[in-house]
Protein backbone atom coordinates (compact mmCIF):
# COMPACT_ATOMS: atom_id res chain seq x y z
CA UNK A 1 0.00 0.00 0.00
CA UNK A 2 0.94 3.72 -0.48
CA UNK A 3 -0.23 5.83 1.91
CA UNK A 4 0.93 3.16 5.28
CA UNK A 5 2.80 5.26 7.25
CA UNK A 6 5.73 4.66 10.16
CA UNK A 7 5.00 7.19 12.42
CA UNK A 8 4.89 5.70 16.10
CA UNK A 9 3.03 6.73 18.99
CA UNK A 10 4.66 9.04 21.75
CA UNK A 11 4.13 8.90 25.38
CA UNK A 12 0.40 7.47 26.35
CA UNK A 13 -0.10 9.94 28.87
CA UNK A 14 2.26 12.52 28.30
CA UNK A 15 1.68 14.95 31.25
CA UNK A 16 2.35 12.12 33.41
CA UNK A 17 5.49 10.45 31.83
CA UNK A 18 6.93 13.50 30.76
CA UNK A 19 7.02 14.89 34.28
CA UNK A 20 8.92 11.88 35.47
CA UNK A 21 11.17 12.35 32.31
CA UNK A 22 11.94 15.74 33.06
CA UNK A 23 12.69 14.75 36.84
CA UNK A 24 15.22 11.93 36.02
CA UNK A 25 16.80 14.15 33.53
CA UNK A 26 17.70 17.04 36.48
CA UNK A 27 18.38 14.38 38.76
CA UNK A 28 21.09 12.79 35.87
CA UNK A 29 22.30 16.75 34.86
CA UNK A 30 22.39 17.79 38.28
CA UNK A 31 24.51 14.95 39.77
CA UNK A 32 27.39 14.31 37.03
CA UNK A 33 27.54 10.33 36.80
CA UNK A 34 23.83 9.35 38.11
CA UNK A 35 22.10 6.59 35.99
CA UNK A 36 18.26 7.20 35.43
CA UNK A 37 16.17 4.83 32.70
CA UNK A 38 13.98 7.12 30.62
CA UNK A 39 12.06 6.17 27.53
CA UNK A 40 11.14 2.90 28.52
CA UNK A 41 7.49 2.99 27.16
CA UNK A 42 8.73 4.60 24.06
CA UNK A 43 9.37 2.64 20.57
CA UNK A 44 10.70 5.41 18.49
CA UNK A 45 11.64 4.67 14.85
CA UNK A 46 15.04 2.68 14.52
CA UNK A 47 18.14 5.30 14.90
CA UNK A 48 16.68 6.57 17.72
CA UNK A 49 17.67 5.86 20.78
CA UNK A 50 14.34 5.50 23.02
CA UNK A 51 16.13 7.19 25.82
CA UNK A 52 17.31 10.20 23.47
CA UNK A 53 13.67 10.24 22.27
CA UNK A 54 12.35 10.48 25.49
CA UNK A 55 14.73 13.28 25.99
CA UNK A 56 13.55 15.19 23.00
CA UNK A 57 9.66 14.59 23.24
CA UNK A 58 10.27 15.94 27.14
CA UNK A 59 12.42 19.31 26.49
CA UNK A 60 12.06 20.07 22.18
CA UNK A 61 9.30 22.25 21.17
CA UNK A 62 8.87 24.59 18.00
CA UNK A 63 11.66 26.84 19.44
CA UNK A 64 14.24 24.08 19.50
CA UNK A 65 16.03 23.07 16.62
CA UNK A 66 16.99 19.64 16.00
CA UNK A 67 20.51 18.10 14.74
CA UNK A 68 20.87 14.59 13.88
CA UNK A 69 24.10 12.57 13.29
CA UNK A 70 24.12 10.67 10.02
CA UNK A 71 26.21 8.01 11.94
CA UNK A 72 22.79 6.84 14.11
CA UNK A 73 20.83 5.99 10.98
CA UNK A 74 21.35 3.29 7.79
CA UNK A 75 20.01 5.36 5.10
CA UNK A 76 17.47 7.82 4.31
CA UNK A 77 14.54 5.93 5.31
CA UNK A 78 15.25 5.58 9.02
CA UNK A 79 16.60 9.42 9.13
CA UNK A 80 13.57 10.40 7.60
CA UNK A 81 11.15 8.17 10.08
CA UNK A 82 12.90 10.09 12.86
CA UNK A 83 12.09 12.99 11.06
CA UNK A 84 8.63 12.82 11.05
CA UNK A 85 8.45 10.80 14.85
CA UNK A 86 10.30 14.55 16.13
CA UNK A 87 8.52 16.73 13.83
CA UNK A 88 5.25 15.25 14.78
CA UNK A 89 5.40 14.87 18.33
CA UNK A 90 7.97 18.14 19.44
CA UNK A 91 7.00 20.00 16.73
CA UNK A 92 10.95 20.63 16.06
CA UNK A 93 12.64 21.57 13.35
CA UNK A 94 15.54 19.16 12.38
CA UNK A 95 18.20 20.91 10.93
CA UNK A 96 21.46 20.28 8.65
CA UNK A 97 23.79 22.64 10.51
CA UNK A 98 25.29 21.86 13.87
CA UNK A 99 25.88 25.04 15.05
CA UNK A 100 22.29 26.13 14.94
CA UNK A 101 21.22 23.48 16.38
CA UNK A 102 19.58 23.44 20.39
CA UNK A 103 19.91 20.09 20.80
CA UNK A 104 21.83 17.55 18.94
CA UNK A 105 21.77 13.62 19.10
CA UNK A 106 24.82 11.76 18.08
CA UNK A 107 25.88 8.54 18.68
CA UNK A 108 28.22 7.65 21.34
CA UNK A 109 30.75 6.83 19.14
CA UNK A 110 31.08 9.03 16.66
CA UNK A 111 33.69 11.44 16.47
CA UNK A 112 32.47 13.83 13.85
CA UNK A 113 31.78 16.41 13.62
CA UNK A 114 34.12 17.88 15.96
CA UNK A 115 32.84 19.12 19.66
CA UNK A 116 33.47 22.71 18.17
CA UNK A 117 31.04 22.59 15.36
CA UNK A 118 28.49 22.98 17.92
CA UNK A 119 27.00 26.52 19.20
CA UNK A 120 28.99 27.49 22.38
CA UNK A 121 27.91 31.11 22.56
CA UNK A 122 28.69 31.97 26.42
CA UNK A 123 24.63 32.82 26.80
CA UNK A 124 23.49 29.65 28.33
CA UNK A 125 20.52 30.07 26.59
CA UNK A 126 22.06 29.45 22.90
CA UNK A 127 24.41 26.87 23.89
CA UNK A 128 24.00 23.23 22.51
CA UNK A 129 22.81 20.43 24.54
CA UNK A 130 24.33 17.03 23.26
CA UNK A 131 22.81 14.28 24.84
CA UNK A 132 25.65 11.45 24.02
CA UNK A 133 24.68 7.51 23.84
CA UNK B 1 1.47 19.16 11.40
CA UNK B 2 3.45 16.30 9.45
CA UNK B 3 2.77 15.89 5.99
CA UNK B 4 0.99 12.13 5.39
CA UNK B 5 -1.27 13.09 3.29
CA UNK B 6 -0.88 10.21 0.93
CA UNK B 7 -1.00 10.48 -2.70
CA UNK B 8 -4.29 8.68 -3.05
CA UNK B 9 -6.74 10.71 -0.70
CA UNK B 10 -7.46 13.84 -2.70
CA UNK B 11 -6.89 16.77 -0.54
CA UNK B 12 -9.80 18.61 -0.73
CA UNK B 13 -12.15 15.22 0.27
CA UNK B 14 -10.35 14.60 3.07
CA UNK B 15 -10.59 18.38 4.16
CA UNK B 16 -14.59 17.79 3.23
CA UNK B 17 -15.04 14.91 5.42
CA UNK B 18 -12.68 16.50 8.60
CA UNK B 19 -14.95 19.65 8.56
CA UNK B 20 -18.11 17.63 8.64
CA UNK B 21 -16.93 14.94 11.32
CA UNK B 22 -15.66 18.25 13.36
CA UNK B 23 -18.77 19.77 13.37
CA UNK B 24 -20.94 17.04 13.93
CA UNK B 25 -22.20 16.29 16.76
CA UNK B 26 -20.96 14.40 19.29
CA UNK B 27 -23.62 12.22 20.29
CA UNK B 28 -24.93 11.55 16.59
CA UNK B 29 -21.21 10.61 15.93
CA UNK B 30 -20.84 8.17 18.51
CA UNK B 31 -24.57 6.73 17.49
CA UNK B 32 -23.36 6.24 14.09
CA UNK B 33 -19.92 5.52 14.92
CA UNK B 34 -21.39 2.41 17.36
CA UNK B 35 -23.60 1.15 13.93
CA UNK B 36 -20.37 0.58 12.15
CA UNK B 37 -19.10 -2.52 11.72
CA UNK B 38 -15.47 -3.96 10.52
CA UNK B 39 -13.52 -1.89 12.47
CA UNK B 40 -9.25 -1.86 12.96
CA UNK B 41 -7.98 -1.93 15.60
CA UNK B 42 -6.37 1.57 16.62
CA UNK B 43 -3.39 2.56 18.05
CA UNK B 44 -3.49 6.34 19.39
CA UNK B 45 -0.35 8.10 18.22
CA UNK B 46 -1.54 11.36 20.11
CA UNK B 47 -4.23 10.46 22.85
CA UNK B 48 -6.83 13.00 23.26
CA UNK B 49 -5.97 16.68 24.31
CA UNK B 50 -7.25 19.96 24.74
CA UNK B 51 -5.60 23.20 24.84
CA UNK B 52 -6.18 26.79 23.18
CA UNK B 53 -5.89 27.87 19.95
CA UNK B 54 -6.49 31.79 19.04
CA UNK B 55 -8.92 32.59 16.69
CA UNK B 56 -8.22 35.44 14.22
CA UNK B 57 -9.92 37.45 11.28
CA UNK B 58 -10.22 39.90 9.33
CA UNK B 59 -12.34 43.00 8.21
CA UNK B 60 -14.69 42.56 5.97
CA UNK B 61 -12.06 40.28 4.84
CA UNK B 62 -9.49 41.93 3.23
CA UNK B 63 -8.27 44.56 6.50
CA UNK B 64 -5.09 42.84 8.85
CA UNK B 65 -5.57 40.12 10.63
CA UNK B 66 -6.59 40.48 14.65
CA UNK B 67 -6.83 38.12 17.00
CA UNK B 68 -10.97 37.17 17.68
CA UNK B 69 -10.48 35.53 20.74
CA UNK B 70 -9.08 32.03 22.17
CA UNK B 71 -11.13 28.91 21.44
CA UNK B 72 -10.78 25.55 23.41
CA UNK B 73 -10.02 23.19 20.46
CA UNK B 74 -9.19 19.31 21.87
CA UNK B 75 -7.03 17.40 18.86
CA UNK B 76 -6.56 13.67 18.56
CA UNK B 77 -4.37 11.08 16.32
CA UNK B 78 -4.48 7.94 16.02
CA UNK B 79 -3.24 5.29 13.64
CA UNK B 80 -5.11 1.62 12.25
CA UNK B 81 -3.57 -1.51 12.16
CA UNK B 82 -2.85 -1.18 8.57
CA UNK B 83 -1.10 1.81 9.29
CA UNK B 84 -3.29 4.51 8.08
CA UNK B 85 -3.16 7.48 9.97
CA UNK B 86 -6.14 9.91 11.17
CA UNK B 87 -6.06 13.55 12.72
CA UNK B 88 -9.06 15.61 14.29
CA UNK B 89 -8.78 19.21 16.00
CA UNK B 90 -12.26 19.44 16.80
CA UNK B 91 -13.99 22.13 18.95
CA UNK B 92 -14.65 21.95 22.76
CA UNK B 93 -13.21 19.48 25.05
CA UNK B 94 -15.32 16.14 23.99
CA UNK B 95 -12.11 14.08 24.17
CA UNK B 96 -14.06 11.06 22.85
CA UNK B 97 -16.16 13.35 19.98
CA UNK B 98 -11.98 14.12 18.37
CA UNK B 99 -10.93 10.45 18.91
CA UNK B 100 -13.92 9.08 17.17
CA UNK B 101 -13.50 11.81 14.08
CA UNK B 102 -9.57 10.98 14.41
CA UNK B 103 -10.91 7.31 13.85
CA UNK B 104 -13.39 7.97 11.03
CA UNK B 105 -10.67 10.36 9.12
CA UNK B 106 -7.87 6.88 9.09
CA UNK B 107 -10.58 4.54 8.06
CA UNK B 108 -11.95 7.15 4.79
CA UNK B 109 -7.91 6.86 3.76
CA UNK B 110 -8.31 3.06 3.31
CA UNK B 111 -9.87 2.21 0.20
CA UNK B 112 -11.29 -1.18 1.47
CA UNK B 113 -12.99 0.84 4.23
CA UNK B 114 -14.06 4.02 2.89
CA UNK B 115 -17.08 3.33 1.33
CA UNK B 116 -18.94 2.17 4.52
CA UNK B 117 -17.56 5.28 6.54
CA UNK B 118 -18.95 7.28 4.01
CA UNK B 119 -22.25 5.37 4.03
CA UNK B 120 -23.13 4.70 7.28
CA UNK B 121 -21.32 8.08 8.71
CA UNK B 122 -20.81 10.82 6.48
CA UNK B 123 -23.84 10.72 4.47
CA UNK B 124 -26.11 11.00 7.61
CA UNK B 125 -24.01 13.84 9.04
CA UNK B 126 -24.30 15.71 5.81
CA UNK B 127 -28.06 15.29 5.56
CA UNK B 128 -28.27 16.77 9.64
CA UNK B 129 -25.65 19.70 8.60
CA UNK B 130 -28.46 20.72 5.78
CA UNK B 131 -31.25 20.46 8.08
CA UNK B 132 -29.44 22.50 10.62
CA UNK B 133 -28.45 24.88 8.44
CA UNK B 134 -31.96 25.51 6.64
CA UNK B 135 -33.87 25.04 10.16
CA UNK B 136 -30.62 28.18 11.34
CA UNK B 137 -31.46 30.05 7.89
CA UNK B 138 -35.33 29.57 8.48
CA UNK B 139 -35.10 30.97 11.94
CA UNK B 140 -32.32 34.12 10.71
CA UNK B 141 -34.83 34.55 7.41
CA UNK B 142 -37.57 35.42 9.68
CA UNK B 143 -36.19 38.34 11.00
CA UNK B 144 -34.81 39.63 7.94
CA UNK B 145 -35.01 43.80 7.93
CA UNK B 146 -35.16 45.59 4.55
CA UNK B 147 -33.45 48.99 4.73
CA UNK B 148 -34.48 51.73 2.53
CA UNK B 149 -33.01 55.00 1.52
CA UNK B 150 -35.29 57.22 0.52
CA UNK B 151 -34.35 59.68 -2.57
CA UNK B 152 -33.75 62.64 -0.96
CA UNK B 153 -34.16 65.38 -4.00
CA UNK B 154 -31.42 67.31 -3.62
CA UNK B 155 -31.32 68.69 -7.10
Amino acid sequence: MTNVDTLSPGFSDPVAQIQVAFRRILDATAQPGTVVAIGEELSPPKGLHAAAAAVLLTLADYETPIWLSDGLFQGQRQRDAAREFLKFHCGASIIDAPNDAAFAILDGGDVTPALDAFNRCSLPRDECCLPLW
Amino acid sequence: MTTNFSSDVDVGRRQEWMRLLACSEPAELQMLWDGLRNKPEFQQLRPSESGLLMTRGRMGGTGDAFNLGEITVTRCSVRTEDGHIGHAYVTGRDRAHAERAAMCDAMLQDPGRAVSVERIILMPLRMSEQKRRSKRGAQVAATKVDFFTMVRGED
